[in-house]
């Protein structure tokens, strides 16, 4: 008989110990990978951490989505103390943190600004995960560099033992999967990609746009892809395995106008009834042409080897990972097609990257069932290119430009760490850790202490209560000029009047089992932020005569609230029930006039219900409903006039002096304090429904159908004001711009 | 079916493009909120212009407002480079508050009056004057 005994370590260790093998017992025997699974009931119970979510790839499968394409950030947004952002986009801001303090592990790879599409769909494609493991609390020491959260993304697994495969065609975007062994049992690869084909589909519909608007000298353009690409080739050793990760992820939008003259193109009919087309020569022939173009995205690779050292456990990666985004807009305008010399152009651009290099190394091992040491070490390279602004202006008499040389930042990091985890039994728990870290920029260092300290105790068998304390810092922010988050933001690191953003978060909690297979946690948090950083009032990105660390200003923030949870993760019917309350906070010497004021998503109430039924082993039902007290908004309520006509020396700009009735006019906006306006509140339930059908071959087929918005509530995305004059009164409204009503979405997927 | 189909489909892509819009929203529970009839002191000061003022209050935006709001009654003084220039006069005939003091280039303007109990004041520097080579 062989006894097998588990201790629950971690997410990723089992200790196995074999005793009294019979005579016939086969030596040396190699067992698969074993996946060690835990329901959150007893992983919350049992463990010193708090705020950890492990989501499995099914549960992201399950949550209808926008467009039917499964995504990892949007099911995080589903968990209590997570606030979504502006509606349809991948917005992630833990705990009253914003959306660059979260970061985003591959495999270990980190990875910048992981969205497509603007932020409708995350960068990671689920076909290739296993599980996401997502801290928001309590960070583990071999963690670091971003202040709200973890999210350490597990590829699947490569498969040695035969082909399997996984194709799926939605709405926007198709899909593919495979992997197999190249060598059976020893070296297995897998590998994915995705492409959205709204190019493809959009492009004959835009054909006939435009043939619709030549008559008018006009022509629409516009183009979007994204694709994803992610390949893993692992290589069993004797005692561990190595394993290396590629990742690619890149989008391009180009979106503008041309106008052009029409007129001179005339058809003639010829002698004979023939017809043709051709200038008459009298007209001139000019063009203007708009365009944006938008580009960014991740490339990355890693290396990463397992194995055994006596009877402990060593993990080491290696890594380079790169991220560039790119923002170009140009004008160009020709007034006579005859005459080069009538070209001009307009030329504006901001260029923001990133490259990172990166090894460190993790040891591990578990003395006894009480005591499991982790420790490790690590160096990081960033090279930096902040802001790369192009401003260039040219026709036929000047030529004018305003440039910055794209400064390079390079800044150099290491890290030490030693977390101890002590488990005494089904009584309590502690996990001691402190990591070191000490950042080199611009000739200075930056050396931060962060401990981070979790206690678990049991009340009874099934309650315990739990505390934690962690400190964090982050060394690079995206500095957002927008509402909402998108690539053209751009990532700085420590510029050289700043300090890094660093973060103190202390949370408390009450964890336990309820009947018929429930569990709740109810986790109290505060969390104070510094050195966080905000452009300048009356400055934007598109500065060239100020450096990239002169536009911005630093402050404050604090948070603090309460997440609770039910959930009920086994039998016929599964879901949860979530419920966020939150007050989220910032201060600023120089903005506000150094008053606080509230962040932009101070959601203060946040609900989720999420519920599958699976009817029978063919079909399932899904649903889930989100409310979330409205998003904070910076609105002028007031005006004030503005000089008439009766001001002497008013600019002739405007409407003084110009003859305009400025009682029509809607005056000068007041701006009162920061995020004064709150949205409604946010609402919406989505449906969906799989049906699973296994074919002769094994393989299986699935359906899916989901509608996103079910009751097409329209959620208010922001407010403008509005000053309509038409003959009578001028009627002065405020006006909500709604985006995403009912969206019903299908997807097809074939596995083998 | 088929037909049904087809309607159905068209019925909600219909729904979703025409429905991405803008609407009406009722502010008015912020009315008050942020202090109403705030006194605006709004002035243009160019080089070799005399000084003049116009003061009036704030109005909610999507309230009906078809009249300058002036407050007359004020008691402005003026100080160019940190010396007392004197008080502003109110002209009935203009609404305005007038002066006869031309600063110049680079000179620093305040003005400041009590409203409400409250001290109002504002204070800039006179900019350089702009050649205008061509036209």
């Amino acid at each position: 008989m062989i006894r097998c005994f588990a201790t629950y370590v971690s997410a990723m260790t089992i200790s196995c110990v074999f005793a009294q093998a019979p005579s016939d017992t086969l030596p040396n025997q190699t067992l698969d990978e074993v996946i060690v699974s835990a329901t959150g009931a007893n992983r919350n119970l049992k463990a010193a951490e708090m705020g950890r979510h492990i989501l499995g790839k099914e549960a992201i499968l399950r949550l209808p989505v926008l467009f039917g394409e499964p995504d990892v950030i949007k099911t995080l947004q589903t968990l209590p103390g997570v606030s979504q952002g502006v509606e349809g986009f991948t917005g992630l801001y833990v705990h009253g943190g914003d959306n660059d303090q979260n970061l985003f592990l591959y495999n270990g790879l980190p990875l910048y600004h992981v969205s497509h599409l603007g932020g409708i769909f995350s960068s990671f494609n689920v076909s290739t995960i296993r599980n996401v493991d997502f801290f928001k609390s309590s960070f583990p020491a071999r963690f670091g560099g971003r202040i709200s959260s973890i999210t350490n993304i597990n590829m699947t697994a490569p498969a040695f033992e035969r082909y399997t495969g996984k194709f799926t065609i939605g709405l926007l975007a198709a899909n593919g999967y495979i992997s197999g062994p190249i060598i059976r049992d020893r070296l297995a690869f897998s590998a994915a990609i995705r492409r959205s084909w709204i190019d493809i589909v959009g492009r004959p519909a835009l054909a006939v746009v435009n043939a619709i608007q030549k008559k008018n000298g006009k022509k629409t353009i516009a183009n979007y892809n994204f694709t994803d690409f992610n390949a893993r080739i692992d290589w069993k050793l004797g005692s561990g395995k190595i394993y290396a990760i590629g990742y690619y992820g890149h989008d391009y939008l180009k979106i503008g106008d041309r106008n052009f003259e029409s007129t001179n193109e005339i058809i003639k009919v010829n002698p004979g009834g023939s017809i043709s087309s051709g200038s008459d020569g009298n007209q001139t022939c000019f063009f203007d042409e708009n365009t944006n173009r938008l580009s960014w995205g991740n490339w990355g690779i890693s290396l990463n080897a397992d194995y055994r050292v006596g009877q402990g456990y060593l993990n080491t990666v290696a890594y380079y990972s790169s991220y560039s985004s790119h923002y170009r807009q140009m004008n160009e305008h020709q007034s006579d097609l005859d005459d080069d010399s009538t070209y001009g152009y307009t030329l504006n651009s901001t260029k923001n990257a990133i490259a990172d290099i990166g090894i460190n190394t993790q040891y591990m091992q578990q003395f006894g069932e009480t005591y499991l040491l982790k420790a490790g070490i690590g160096y990081v390279s960033h090279d930096y290119h902040p802001e790369g602004l192009v401003n260039e202006y040219a026709d036929a008499s000047e030529k004018w430009s305003d440039n910055n040389d794209n400064p390079s930042v390079k800044s150099n990091e290491i890290f030490a760490y030693l977390d101890n985890l002590f488990n005494f039994g089904e009584v309590a728990s502690l996990d001691v850790g402190l990591r070191f870290v000490d950042h080199f920029i611009q000739g200075k260092s930056f050396p931060r202490l962060e401990p981070r300290v979790s206690f678990r105790i049991n009340l009874t068998r099934d309650y315990s209560l739990k505390a934690s304390y962690a400190r964090i810092n982050q060394f690079v922010q995206q500095v957002s000029s927008n509402y909402i988050n998108l690539p053209t933001d751009l990532w700085q690191p420590v510029g050289k009047g700043d300090k890094p953003l660093g973060s103190d978060q202390f949370s408390l909690g009450l964890y336990g089992n309820l009947p018929i297979d429930m569990y709740f946690s109810v986790e109290g948090w505060y969390k104070g932020m510094r050195n966080l950083v905000e452009y300048r009032e009356g400055i934007s990105s598109l500065n060239p005569g100020l450096e990239w660390d002169e536009k911005t200003t630093t402050g404050k923030g604090w948070a603090y609230g309460v997440d609770l949870s039910v959930s009920k993760e086994i039998g016929r019917v599964t879901g949860s029930v979530s419920y966020g309350l939150m007050w989220n906070w910032r201060k600023f010497p120089e903005l506000n006039n150094g008053g606080k004021f509230p962040a932009k998503f101070d959601n203060r109430n946040k609900i989720n219900i999420n519920a599958t039924y699976r009817l029978n082993d063919h079909i399932e039902f899904n649903a889930g409903w989100t409310y979330m007290t409205g998003n904070r908004l910076t609105l002028s309520l007031y005006n004030y006039d503005e000089p008439g006509n009766n001001f002497p020396d008013a600019p002739s700009t405007g409407i003084a002096n110009s003859g305009f009735d400025w009682e029509q006019a809607s005056g000068l906006d007041y701006y009162h304090s920061r995020n004064n306006v709150r949205l409604p509140a946010y609402h919406r339930l989505d449906i969906g429904m799989s049906i699973f059908k296994k074919l002769k071959n094994g393989a299986r087929t699935i359906w899916n159908f989901s509608i996103y918005n079910a009751y097409c509530r329209m959620n208010t995305m922001t407010i403008k004001k509005d000053n309509f004059v038409g003959g009578g009164d001028p009627n002065r409204s405020f006006q909500k711009f709604s985006l995403i009503p009912v969206v019903p979405s299908v997807s097809w997927t074939y596995e083998f | 079916m088929r037909n049904l189909f087809i309607k159905t489909f068209a019925g909600l892509l219909s729904t979703m493009m025409l429905s991405g819009c803008y609407q009406d929203i009722d502010l008015d529970k912020y009315k008050g909120q942020e202090g109403e009839h705030l006194l605006t002191i709004n002035s243009i000061i160019n080089p070799d212009s005399t000084i003049t003022v116009a003061a009036t209050k704030t109005y909610f935006f999507s309230d009906i407002h078809n009249e300058r709001d002036y407050v007359r009654d004020l008691d402005i003084r003026i100080k160019v480079n940190n010396r007392d220039c004197g008080r502003m006069m109110f002209d009935p005939e203009t609404k305005l508050y007038i002066s006869d003091i031309k600063p110049t280039e680079k000179d620093t303007v305040e003005l400041s009056t009590v409203y409400l109990d409250k001290i109002v004041n504002c204070k800039d520097e006179v900019p350089s004057k702009v050649r205008i080579e061509s036209v």
